[in-house]
């Protein structure tokens, strides 16, 4: 479904700060399937992540959506087909606006923004419906700003306004790093359960290795813009957190 | 009384040019002082327009064109060169400052015998200030427009764009031809505004828009602390306390002069209260939070 050749990036070319983030990077991501990077800091996760969104472009190499090429196509055109889960929680939500202005704008990801005022109550249902989903009696609150809500609240509305329209694609971005644990638990709860039900091909970058082992289908172990390693489903199902603890190690 | 009015009519006209500064400053988060260049620009287009002979209407369209223009040349020289958003605003003021007097040719233009829109020889409007109504009709139509924008998708979207610049894009919004329209839209109604100053007093003057940026900034502070200590917050409140404040900033003002306060010391007075007001803001934003 989404296929990266032979991607290249540097960042300050030329220049003594000169960085490979992203080296020959290859990678098939079949349909319905959840790939979960790891990596350390500087190992190029977010500059994939930041490629396939659309927010840089690389310097050689090509990516693919449904064979078509689609590496210079900028984020806001992307947004047709790729949803986002921000790391932080308050870059992922619209502060000022209401929860529903917010959803509005979700609901409009795939298509322009008509100067046009969605008044609907087919479409207020929806978002009331979405949001009881998660049980939290949020959905009587629909006016409200954005900002009275807790990061744990926003992160998990953010996954719920990210595919609320049709997608291809999810990207996470460390979507639990600002939350405390419990909060952390839920969001990733619902992002798998979101994943599952509606058989989205998801790529997370994170850094908590018992996600590792929780969720997705693949494993991809990224280092000096490489991929070293790759997990794939049966092999997963045996791993333990002392032997993903060992494939850190072996980075030192 | 009569005072009050004048003072009042002249918050109406100015209106558009506050809407115009809290669109950039609080919708866009753009402090944009192009102000000062497309308030003048459109008192000049209109005046120049009109005194050729020109119609009204004709004149009100081309001053809200020149001032969209100005507003986009800022907007580009910010999203597309990179540049500060306060310096684009400072270059194109700047700059409009030679085109508007190679406009009107010289320092002042008189507008005696010409066109005007609150002109009327119709005897039905000799019972009542037929400018004060004028003004209401087109401060009613333009707070109407402004809140279906606002509300819309496409409002929604460029209220995004300030609030929450990725994630607008990560919705499909691009962000910098958003910001471009926005301040195309804010110096309109800016210009908007400079006619209908120039047709009120039946003049141009090549200095007319010095420190109008002042007047925005203070109705939309104004407004805030209003809508603050009401405690309403939603857009069409935001929209209504601009246009208080813009009327509660004019009165003050002719309440101050009506007094005997010196007109040489109308701008440290005018700095004055935008002072007062944004301090009792903050400080009982302070108390509250």
């Amino acid at each position: 479904m989404i296929a990266i050749h032979q991607i290249n990036k540097t960042f300050n070319k030329g220049n003594p700060l000169e960085i490979k983030a992203l080296v020959d990077i290859n990678l098939d991501l079949k349909e319905n399937s959840f790939h979960i990077i790891i990596g350390a800091n500087g190992s190029g996760k977010s500059t994939l992540l930041n490629l396939l969104a659309g927010n840089i472009f690389p310097d050689s190499g090509e990516i693919l959506l449904n064979n078509k090429p689609i590496q210079n196509v900028p984020n806001y055109k992307r947004s047709r087909f790729i949803a986002r889960i921000f790391q932080n929680p308050v870059i992922g939500t619209s502060p000022d606006l209401s929860l529903l202005d917010n959803f509005k704008l979700a609901a409009s990801r795939t298509h322009s923004k008509k100067l046009w005022i969605n008044n609907s109550l087919v479409f207020k249902k929806k978002v009331i419906d979405s949001i009881a989903s998660l049980g939290t009696g949020l959905e009587n609150r629909i006016n409200q700003p954005m900002s009275s809500f807790s990061g744990g609240q926003r992160q998990a509305l953010s996954l719920l306004m990210a595919t609320f329209d049709d997608l291809q694609l999810l990207l996470l971005d460390e979507p639990t790093a600002a939350l405390d644990p419990s909060a952390a638990k839920t969001v990733m709860e619902l992002a798998n359960k979101i994943i599952s039900e509606r058989k989205l091909t998801a790529i997370m970058v994170t850094h908590d290795l018992r996600h590792c082992i929780d969720y997705g289908t693949n494993i991809l172990q990224m280092q000096q813009g490489k991929i070293v390693r790759t997990i794939n489903t049966d092999k997963k199902k045996d791993l333990t957190p002392g032997q993903l603890y060992a494939y850190f190690e072996d980075e030192k | 009384m009569q005072f009050y009015l004048t003072a009042i009519s002249l918050a109406l006209a100015l209106s558009g040019l506050a809407w115009g500064i809290f669109l950039t400053i609080k919708i866009f988060n753009i402090p944009d002082i192009t102000t000062d260049g497309s308030f003048t620009l459109g008192a000049v287009v209109s005046a120049v327009h009109l005194s050729n002979g020109g119609s009204w209407p004709v004149a009100i369209l081309l001053s809200i064109i020149a001032g969209c223009l100005a507003g986009m040349t800022t907007g580009i020289i910010h999203t597309k060169l990179k540049v500060n958003a306060l310096l684009s605003g400072i270059l194109v003021m700047t700059a409009l400052y030679s085109v508007n007097l190679l406009w009107l040719g010289k320092s002042n233009l008189p507008l005696l015998q010409t066109d005007n829109l609150f002109a009327t020889t119709n005897p039905i409007f000799s019972f009542f200030n037929y400018q004060f109504f004028v003004l209401l009709l087109i401060v009613v139509l333009l707070f109407s427009k402004l809140l279906f924008i606002l509300k819309s998708d496409f409002g929604i979207a460029m209220r995004a764009t300030g609030n929450a610049e990725e994630m607008a894009q990560a919705y499909g919004v691009n962000t910098n031809k958003m910001k471009i329209i926005g301040l195309a839209i804010a110096n309109g109604l800016t210009a908007f505004s400079g006619s209908l100053i120039t047709q009120i007093q039946q003049f141009a003057d090549i200095n007319m828009g010095v420190g109008i940026v002042i007047a925005g900034l203070g109705s939309v502070m104004i407004g805030e602390a209003i809508m603050h200590f009401i405690g309403r917050n939603g857009i069409a409140a935001k929209l209504l306390g601009v246009l208080l404040g813009c009327i509660l900033f004019r009165c003050v003002i002719a309440f101050v002069l009506a007094s005997g306060a010196d007109p040489n010391l109308l701008r440290l007075i005018t700095a004055g209260i935008v002072l007062v007001f944004v301090g009792l803001a903050n400080f009982s934003f302070k108390k509250s939070g």
